[in-house]
C-alpha cells in the first residue's frame, strides 16, 4: 500500500494533470467548479494546485487554494486528503465504490418502508 | 416550482436517486471534511449522509426547491447543519453529564449513570434555582453552544460567557444540590 502511494505521488508530480483521470475527482469538479475543467492557463495552473494539495503537506498550499477555489470543493478535496493520508488514490476509488454500493441498498430499504 | 407543492411518494424515490447518482461520492467527501474539521470519527460522516438522505425523503419539496435554486451548494448547507447538529447533540451530553457528575451523589441512585434521560428535569431545577439571565446561559450551554454562539443570542463577549458559566457552576455547587430533591 505504502509503495503504491508513494508512486501515485511521484507520478502526480510528473504528469500533473493526470489527476483528472481519477473519475472521483473528474466528478467532484464538474459538478462544484465545472469551469476548472476548461483548458485555460488559469483552470491548469488551479488543477495543478488542486495535485499539490492533495498530494504534497506544506500548509502553504492549503491557504493558497482555499481562496481560489469553491469553498463547497474545497471541503470535499479536504475530506479526500484525510483518506489520501492512509490509501492510495486508486484505494480510496475503490472504498467510495463500495460506500456508494452499500448506500444503495439502504437507501432501496428506506424507500421501500 | 413551489416549495409547498406536495410531492407523491414516486417523485420523493425520484429525487432521492437523482441525488445519489449524481452528488453521492462528492457529498460523501464533504461528510468526511467536515468530520475532520469538526474533530468528529471519520465512520460520523455515513451517519450524516444518512440524515441527509431522510431530510432528503421527509422533506422532498424543500429540498427540490433548494436544489433548483441552488444546486449541490445546498445539499452541502444542510449536510453542514446536520454535522453541526450532531456535533451540538454530541457535546450537550457530555455537558450534561460533566454537571450529573458534579452534583448528582454516586451512591445509592443509579440514575445518574443516564444523564440525558435526566436532563429536562435537571434543567426545570436549575430553572427555579437560577436568576432568569444565568439560567438563559446555563440552558443554551447544556444544549451543546458554543460560548461565542452564546455570546452572539445574548450580545455579550465570548470570554465573559465563559467567566458567567465558571460562576454558574461554582454558584450551583455552593447551592449544595441534593439530587433527590429534583429527580422525583
Amino acid at each position: 500500500m505504502e509503495d503504491q502511494m508513494l508512486t501515485e505521488k511521484r507520478l502526480f508530480r510528473k504528469r500533473r494533470h493526470s489527476i483528472l483521470a481519477f473519475s472521483i475527482i473528474k466528478r467532484m469538479i464538474e459538478v462544484m467548479q465545472p469551469g476548472l475543467l476548461n483548458n485555460t492557463t488559469e483552470s491548469v495552473s488551479l488543477i495543478r494546485d488542486i495535485s499539490d494539495y492533495l498530494f504534497s503537506a506544506e500548509k502553504e498550499n492549503e491557504l493558497k487554494l482555499q481562496k481560489s477555489i469553491h469553498p463547497d470543493l474545497y471541503l470535499a478535496l479536504y475530506g479526500l486528503k484525510a483518506l489520501l493520508k492512509v490509501n492510495s488514490l486508486s484505494n480510496v476509488e475503490a472504498l467510495m465504490r463500495n460506500s456508494k454500493q452499500q448506500f444503495g441498498d439502504w437507501l432501496e430499504e428506506e424507500m421501500e418502508a | 416550482m413551489d416549495a409547498k407543492e406536495q410531492l407523491g411518494p414516486a417523485d420523493k424515490k425520484q429525487l432521492a436517486l437523482y441525488v445519489y447518482h449524481n452528488y453521492h461520492e462528492t457529498l460523501n467527501f464533504q461528510a468526511l471534511g467536515l468530520c475532520k474539521r469538526f474533530q468528529l470519527k471519520h465512520c460520523w460522516a455515513n451517519d450524516l449522509l444518512q440524515e441527509l438522505y431522510i431530510v432528503i425523503l421527509n422533506r422532498p419539496e424543500h429540498v427540490r426547491s433548494g436544489l433548483s435554486d441552488k444546486g449541490i451548494s445546498y445539499l452541502t448547507q444542510t449536510l453542514k447543519n446536520i454535522a453541526i447538529d450532531q456535533l451540538r447533540k454530541a457535546k450537550s451530553f457530555k455537558r450534561a453529564e460533566e454537571m450529573f457528575m458534579l452534583y448528582a451523589p454516586r451512591k445509592g441512585n443509579i440514575l445518574y449513570m443516564d444523564p440525558q434521560s435526566q436532563q429536562e428535569p435537571f434543567i426545570q431545577q436549575l430553572k427555579l434555582v437560577l436568576p432568569p439571565d444565568d439560567f438563559i446561559i446555563i440552558h443554551f450551554f447544556l444544549q451543546g453552544y458554543a460560548y461565542k454562539e452564546i455570546g452572539e443570542i445574548i450580545n455579550m463577549n465570548a470570554n465573559a460567557v465563559g467567566v458567567r458559566i465558571h460562576r454558574i457552576k461554582n454558584k450551583l455547587k455552593d447551592l449544595g444540590y441534593d439530587y433527590g430533591k429534583w429527580s422525583k
